[in-house]
């Protein structure tokens, strides 16, 4: 679990090659599917500005606290490349400052943040939401959310998950998530709460695996 | 295991065809993934980087690098060979960073294969140990990458 902000300026590395080909330059989350777009990127090195390719978020390996992981530096992609349309009209805060309520008309406080996973590929799974007075708590996402302009509607089988620490919030998340599953195992249209909501992102075949398995003798020439 | 880098810097280059010294091993050029050696650079004669392929090293002796012949050396011919002889790629001190993302330490040894020039493994600073050829997936100027402990 990683605050969406705390990505921002990691560098963008290369497993194949161990070199620093981008950082992170800002999130793309699209706050009506709760999902996570992507990446913009600037070059490396101070001043240096940005770059113009993207990274798609199924093309992202892993999300650590020193790097954000690719296979190789061919993932990146050029803008408008993307399947899912990292430099769309996505945008990274369209949810911030929105009030998140409980189905049973409770205001929890406002959106501060998104919470990411850091697996392969990482994706969106909760909301920072910080009340008036004290600490913020953390709110697992699901796709039957209701959000308006102003108004996140957080569903009466997600509010036993809120957690009012980040370590704690992983296994809320996979707790939710067991519950969803066991309530619809097909996972299918019952998730998505709007007609506009966007396909899911592509599945693995976008990224392999690291080369752990290959032998040294097939380097050898 | 195998031969550690640090002792061979210095080790004697001689031509087999005719028995002159060409120089001293000085540096080694790797491959991305951080697993082979493809050049020997030789230090000692000139001021432009020399190098040797691997393949042109009849033995990689204790004493000894015996190559084919004084003529196979050669001057850095990509950027791969280039940043290794500037020293912008180095194996040696370079930050790891497992595939999950997370620093794990510096390279504090490498060890390979004398008859093959093949990595044998890497040795990792603040207790992380020794990573195996099969958990190397890249060297660059910015890390080498490494396998993540559970996978």
């Amino acid at each position: 679990m990683v605050r969406a902000s705390e990505v921002v300026e990691l560098p963008v590395v290369s497993i194949d090659g161990g070199e620093d080909i981008a950082e992170i330059k800002d999130v793309v989350f699209d706050g009506v599917s709760h999902r996570l777009i992507g990446f913009t990127l600037n070059k490396r090195g101070f001043f240096s500005g940005s770059l113009a390719e993207e990274l798609p978020t199924e093309h992202v390996w892993a999300i650590g606290p020193d790097a954000v992981m690719v296979t190789s530096a061919e993932r990146l992609v050029a803008p408008g490349e993307a399947s899912t349309g990292v430099s769309g009209e996505s945008d990274t805060y369209s949810v911030g400052g929105s009030r998140v309520l409980t189905s049973g008309g409770d205001d929890i406080g406002e959106i501060v943040g998104v919470i990411l996973s850091t697996g392969a590929p990482p994706e969106a799974v909760g909301y920072e939401v910080r009340p008036e007075d004290g600490d913020s708590v953390f709110v697992p996402i699901s796709a039957q959310m209701a959000l308006s302009d102003s108004n996140l509607l957080v569903p009466a089988e997600a509010t036993e998950f809120i957690r009012n620490d980040l370590a704690g919030f992983g296994a809320a998340v996979t707790g939710f998530r067991a519950k969803l599953d066991a309530a619809s195992p097909a996972r299918g249209g019952g998730q998505v709460a709007t007609g506009t909501a966007p396909p899911p992102p592509a599945e693995s075949e976008t990224y392999a695996a690291p080369v752990a398995d290959a032998g040294p003798d097939q380097e050898v020439t | 295991m195998g031969m550690k880098l640090t002792e061979c810097i210095g080790r004697r280059v001689i031509a087999s065809d005719s028995a002159e010294e060409i120089g001293e091993v000085k540096r080694f050029v790797f491959d991305q993934s951080g697993r082979s050696i493809t050049q020997v650079q030789i230090g000692g004669r000139k001021r432009k980087a020399e190098l040797v392929d691997w393949a042109d090293i009849g033995s990689f002796g204790a004493d000894a690098v015996m190559v084919t012949s004084a003529d196979r050396v050669h001057h850095p011919i990509d950027d791969r060979q280039e940043a290794m002889v500037d020293g912008d790629i180095a194996y040696l001190g370079v930050k790891v960073l497992s595939s999950d993302g997370v620093q794990v330490g510096k390279v504090d040894a490498v060890h390979f294969d004398e008859s093959s020039g093949t990595v044998l493994g890497a040795e990792i600073s603040e207790g992380f140990g020794l990573v195996p050829t099969d958990r190397i997936h890249g060297l660059g100027s910015f890390a080498l990458v490494v396998s993540a402990p559970s996978a």
